[in-house]
């Protein structure tokens, strides 16, 4: 017998697909390296992979493309440089880049056969999702999180998308909760975190991103507040630098900051009144316990396990505070005239972790709040999920399986798989879904346009592209997340996009209200891409990619059911029907690996998911 | 300012939180420090420097096993590069093992790897106490003539061991070990409320509230379990002393809390009414862990008992002794509620003092079972009884059936098999598959399918599946069966890299459970079929 791959035998007529398949991988890190590996040795012939990241050593446990060498490098470089030295006969091209750079078209996103993705955050998933949808480019998401897996299929029309279930969005918290009446540990953590840490070595912003801000009559008067005491830290900060710093911050806001929120005896009423915290007593129990010594403090910090007494927050309070502030000092002397010198919180970072686990810690003192570890408080601030090589490898050898269902064009056997804990079973799988109808992001048309911002004006884009390339009316809508222009809103039309906000990789949607009189029904929506591009002629514009825009399909005649009516054709009938049946397994098996009632959004290295 | 602040007194970063810890941060958050100690103690063989068996050792030197040996005698071909990534163009016609192991060795210093020139032929010539050193065993392609009298020994030695077969689409995966218990089964929660049967400490507590002369902002932070029991207790008192059992009752008595709400504030009331089934229902040893405690393992100790079964024992003893009411030691957590902290705290205090008491009681027990078979008391540690009282109601004894059981026919699960192989699409007809085409490797020294012309090879792979049917009962190979039959030609015995590396994933995650005694492992066979992307787990 002469000699050929196994993977060719295996694969039978599958293997010259796959060998001739382009195949663009999104994220090279927990599932991303196990999926390299798994296409360079089934023989795939080209892969391009995107990853934005760094390597970190907390990487190094799963990600066994990297090695301790490699540590800050870029994942995405280093991956392509380990895989060839294992197969030299794989194309590997990688790209050290976030995928929403503009290099990455629709037109390069076209080029592709399958594009997997191995991301670890929604923002970054739905823009592929979308990209993907335009480009009309099957893809396959992935995400692991602890044990648990997941990976599914998307295809165009045929398949519910990323988005057709809405996704929640990642928890943030209302202001005067986290500012007034916290009740959990978790809002201790993210008052010391987002609000605390930045407002002293961070961002001078009102704004960060777990706050809630938007303003309403009830949160009113804590905003205004809230705004007050960012004063007074302000002038605490004037002592920035000197042994009285710690000292001051310490009293401003567990002391100063909780008398005048007693003041608002309305908000006591009915909950537990914070109790402040004395510098002075607290430090005295401090030295009583010898932590004058800084051999003592380091011995404390050596270990993230046990949960700190008052007076240990206290000493790590203070000693992070002054670690930190040497470090911005260090940092703003070498920066001298450049761009404002910061400290951002990283959790793998101990100088930020220790303040944000001692304020913390101390604040939930104040409010009779369970104080947690460091190394409990890590996982919660730093929004820590637990990953292990295990489930990657997993959930990438049934992303590969999907890719050839794909490639071989064997959608009635692709499918969507969970990975779960025996003992009943190890992996539930279930058919793909058919698209929600009613899915803002698959269920419209799609289009992206290069455009000069700076000069093209929305009266120019609805009279040439709309109304001239695309036969659309008058009877029409176009918003961003507002309303630019209708019928009966003309004032927008002279402006540029610039001036309407619009910026490279803004979305535009075209609503079509008109209803022929031929009595079909209006289009579907149309949502432009926007990738900015300068023109140095007119028309400053290209339309880089449009897909076809049907119309919407007649709502259903409620009153009807004979078989007559049905305006779908009897195969196509019969296909709906199966997608149906099958659905209902897979349904069953959703239920059935759901482990907690509370939704909770992941968001880490190996991806992010939903448990619901 | 730079003057000032380098007077300020500051620690040193970075503390001495080790840069072992960080790089196993993230599964740390699994399995915790006892977890990664007992993984970091571990030595693992691979016996065959396969693609699969390597994909199993890459995700378990990764997380830091303490030692691996590679055993195989076979030189590396271009085959063997094709489908294993610890192996390159390099490697070939050199020593696959030493290869592969060097390859591994590479992913993580903490773990030190090794490779043995062992034959495959020749195992049974070692002298039994050479598998000693080794606290697991990962059999990858063996075929049964040489596996069974490994299995058979290692199971006399209790030392676990894991087969693996991968061909084309299939994998399987056999766990062997006479006996794995686990005590952190990671549940999803260890609440025990006992609203049916407070002790004193906790009566007293409640029964002190006076609801109707509170004033309202504290009538909202009565903790739910005070209400219940205050409640409970006023019902009780108009029925004969028993807690409502029916669901008119139960509804009866939700109306009964819903009538005490005084404010929109009082969400501890609508806690309360939502805790309602949790709380009548009567606190008992559930089925499994009674069967546990009355196992003779634990009602026999001898001198080589297991810490498992000495503190099962002692829990036995507790639930019969008058100190516990004939339940299990209290595990002491209590749920998050709406509650005045002082009352959340004391509430807390007491659930605890109970459960250390009984803890207590459990780990004087254990000293004397200690004393009484002759070993020192430091031979189980405080942690180790709090941890076991803690998970009493989650405890897991798997007795796992040998492989020889398995494939003698006489003690073959054959009820199981036949009528799975009846099912429609039943991955059993792979499991049946694996069974005959290791009949084939055995007698005709090769793979099926490995020759130019394949139509012979399926007609005696089909014989011999009728063969092992007809041994347990059966009478024919079915049409599902004879067509996986085809496919196992088709592949050839070749391995398929992507099936191989999830074969490696499962195959790990299952060993980390048995190394770290956490989580529940797999009871005993899996199946997987890449075609259609879905698994079994059966009990063979
Ligand atoms: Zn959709």
């Amino acid at each position: 017998m002469s000699r050929e791959t196994y993977a060719k035998r295996s694969l039978g007529e599958v293997y010259d697909k796959v060998h001739k398949a382009k195949v663009l991988m999104v994220g090279a890190g927990g599932i991303g390296c196990e999926l390299l590996k798994n296409l360079v040795l089934t023989g795939f012939g080209e892969v391009h992979l995107v990853d934005l990241d760094t390597i970190d050593l907390s990487n190094l446990n799963r990600q066994f493309l990297f090695g301790h060498e490699h540590i800050k490098k870029s994942k995405a470089l280093v991956a392509k440089e380990t895989a060839s030295k294992f197969n030299p006969n794989v194309n590997l091209v990688a790209y050290h880049a976030n995928i929403k750079d503009p290099q990455f078209t629709v037109k390069w996103f076209k080029s592709f056969d399958i594009v997997l993705n191995a991301l670890d955050n929604f923002d970054a998933r739905r823009y592929v999702n979308r990209m993907c949808l335009t480009a009309d480019i099957p893809m396959i998401d992935s995400g692991t999180t602890g044990y648990n897996g997941q990976m599914r299929v998307v295809i165009k029309g045929k398949t519910e998308c990323y988005e057709c279930n809405p996704i929640e969005p990642p928890k943030s918290f209302p202001v005067c909760t986290i500012r007034t009446t916290p009740s959990q540990p978790i809002h201790c953590i993210v008052w010391a975190k987002s609000y605390l840490f930045s407002q002293l070595f961070g961002i001078d912003e009102d704004a960060s991103p777990d706050l809630d801000n938007t303003e309403n009559k009830e949160n009113e008067d804590e905003l205004k507040n809230l705004r007050l005491e960012n004063e007074e830290l302000k002038k605490v900060k004037n002592a920035f630098g000197t042994v009285e710093f710690a000292k001051l911050v310490f009293e401003k806001v567990f002391q100063i900051d909780i008398d005048r929120l007693l003041t608002l005896a309305d908000a006591w009423k009915h909950r537990r009144a914070p109790v402040p915290l004395d510098f002075a007593s607290i430090k005295a129990e401090a030295d009583a316990a010898g932590y004058e010594d800084l051999d003592k403090v380091a011995a404390l910090l050596a270990n993230d396990q046990p949960v700190w007494s008052l007076h240990e927050n206290f000493v790590v309070f203070t000693d992070s505070i002054n670690r930190l502030s040497k470090r911005l000092v260090d940092l703003q002397n070498r920066d001298l005239g450049g761009s404002k010198s910061i400290l951002t919180f990283d959790k793998d970072d101990d100088d930020t972790l220790d303040f944000v686990s001692a304020a913390a810690n101390l604040r939930s003192i104040i409010f009779g709040i369970e104080t947690k570890s460091k190394f409990d408080i890590k996982q919660m601030s730093g929004n820590i999920i637990p990953a292990i090589a295990t489930t990657n490898a997993i959930v990438a050898g049934l992303v590969v399986t999907q890719a050839f269902k794909v490639l071989s064009n064997d959608l009635t056997h692709a499918k969507m798989v969970y990975v779960s804990q025996p003992p009943s079973r190890m992996l539930s799988s279930g058919a793909l879904l058919p698209a929600n109808r009613d899915c803002a992001v698959c269920g419209v048309a799609r289009a992206s346009i290069e455009v000069d911002i700076t000069k093209l004006t929305l009266g120019q884009f609805i009279d040439d592209v709309l109304k001239e390339k695309l036969s659309y009316t008058d009877e029409i809508s176009v918003m961003t997340s507002k309303l630019l222009y209708d019928v009966e809103f003309d004032d927008n039309l002279d402006k540029t996009f610039e001036q309407l906000g619009i910026q490279d990789g803004s979305f535009i949607t075209v609503m079509d209200e008109d209803e022929p009189e031929d009595g079909s029904t209006a289009r579907v929506n149309l949502e432009f891409l926007v990738l900015t591009k300068e023109f140095s002629s007119e028309p400053a514009y290209t339309l880089e990619a449009i897909s076809g825009i049907p119309r919407k399909p007649r709502p259903e005649a409620a009153e009807s059911d004979s078989d007559e009516n049905m305006v779908v054709p009897a195969s196509t009938k019969r296909k709906a029907d199966e997608i149906v049946e099958t659905s209902n397994g897979n349904k069953k098996a959703k239920t059935e690996t759901s482990g907690t009632s509370e939704t909770i959004v992941l968001d880490d290295e190996d991806g992010t998911f939903l448990i619901d | 300012m730079q003057q000032i602040i380098d007077d300020v007194p500051r620690s040193v970063t970075p503390h001495i939180v080790s840069a072992r810890d960080r790089k196993y941060d993230r599964q740390l958050r699994l399995w915790a420090a006892n977890g990664q100690a007992a993984l970091e103690e571990a030595h693992v063989l691979l016996l065959t420097a396969s693609a699969a068996g390597a994909e199993i050792l890459k995700n378990l030197v990764l997380p830091g096993t303490g030692s691996f040996t590679v055993a195989d005698d076979k030189l590396a071909t271009e085959d063997d590069v094709d489908v294993n990534f610890f192996l390159d163009e390099s490697s070939i016609g050199q020593l696959r093992g030493a290869k592969v192991a060097e390859f591994l060795q590479e992913l993580n210093a903490d773990s030190v790897g090794r490779s043995e020139n062992l034959t495959l032929s020749q195992l049974d010539k070692l002298d039994p106490s050479y598998w000693e050193q080794y606290s697991l065993v990962i059999a990858h392609q063996i075929r049964p003539s040489v596996l069974l009298p490994i299995s058979k020994l290692l199971w006399e030695k209790k030392i676990p061991l894991v087969v693996s077969n991968s061909i084309g689409f299939y994998a399987r995966l056999r766990i062997i070990t006479p006996e794995h218990s686990v005590v952190e089964s990671h549940p999803d929660s260890t609440v025990d409320l006992r609203l049916d049967c407070p002790w004193p400490e906790l009566e007293e507590f409640a029964y002190e509230f006076k609801l109707e002369e509170l004033a309202e902002m504290d009538h909202a932070h009565v903790p739910y379990l005070v209400l219940l029991l205050l409640y409970l207790k006023q019902w009780k008192e108009t029925h004969n002393g028993e807690s409502p059992s029916t669901y008119a009752e139960k509804n009866e008595f939700k109306a009964l809390i819903r009538s005490g709400v005084q404010s929109n504030d009082d969400e501890n009331f609508e806690e309360a009414i939502n805790t309602v089934w949790r709380a009548t229902q009567a606190t008992t040893i559930p089925s499994d862990i009674q069967k546990i405690l009355n196992d003779s393992r634990a009602q026999n100790l001898g001198v080589t008992s297991s810490k498992f079964w000495i503190l099962a024992r002692a829990v036995s003893d507790f639930t019969k002794s008058s100190a516990s009411g004939g339940l299990l030691p209290l595990s002491g957590s209590v749920p998050d509620m709406k509650a005045d902290t002082t009352s959340y705290v004391t509430l807390q205090s007491i659930y605890r003092t109970k459960a250390r008491k009984d803890r207590d009681w459990v780990a004087g027990r254990v000293n004397e079972l200690l004393l009484s078979l002759g070993r020192s008391a430091a031979a189980i540690s405080g942690d180790e009884v709090d941890t076991f009282c803690k998970f009493s109601r989650n405890l897991v004894v798997l007795d796992y059936r040998s492989l020889e059981d398995e494939y003698m026919p006489s003690t073959a699960n054959s009820k199981k098999i036949l009528r799975e192989l009846e099912e429609e699409n039943s991955l059993m007809s792979v499991y049946v598959g694996f069974r005959a085409v290791e009949v084939f490797e055995e007698r005709e020294g090769r793979y099926p399918g490995t020759l130019d012309y394949t139509e012979d090879d399926e007609v005696i792979l089909e014989a011999i599946a009728l063969e092992i049917i007809t041994s347990i009962g059966g009478s024919v190979v079915n049409e599902r069966t004879s067509s996986v039959l085809k496919e196992f030609v088709r592949y050839g015995g070749g391995e398929l890299h992507n099936i191989s590396s999830l074969l490696g994933g499962i195959g790990a995650q299952e060993i980390v459970k048995i190394i770290t005694r956490q989580y529940v492992p797999l009871a005993n066979t899996t199946i997987f079929d890449g075609i259609q992307s879905v698994s079994a787990v059966w009990e063979l």
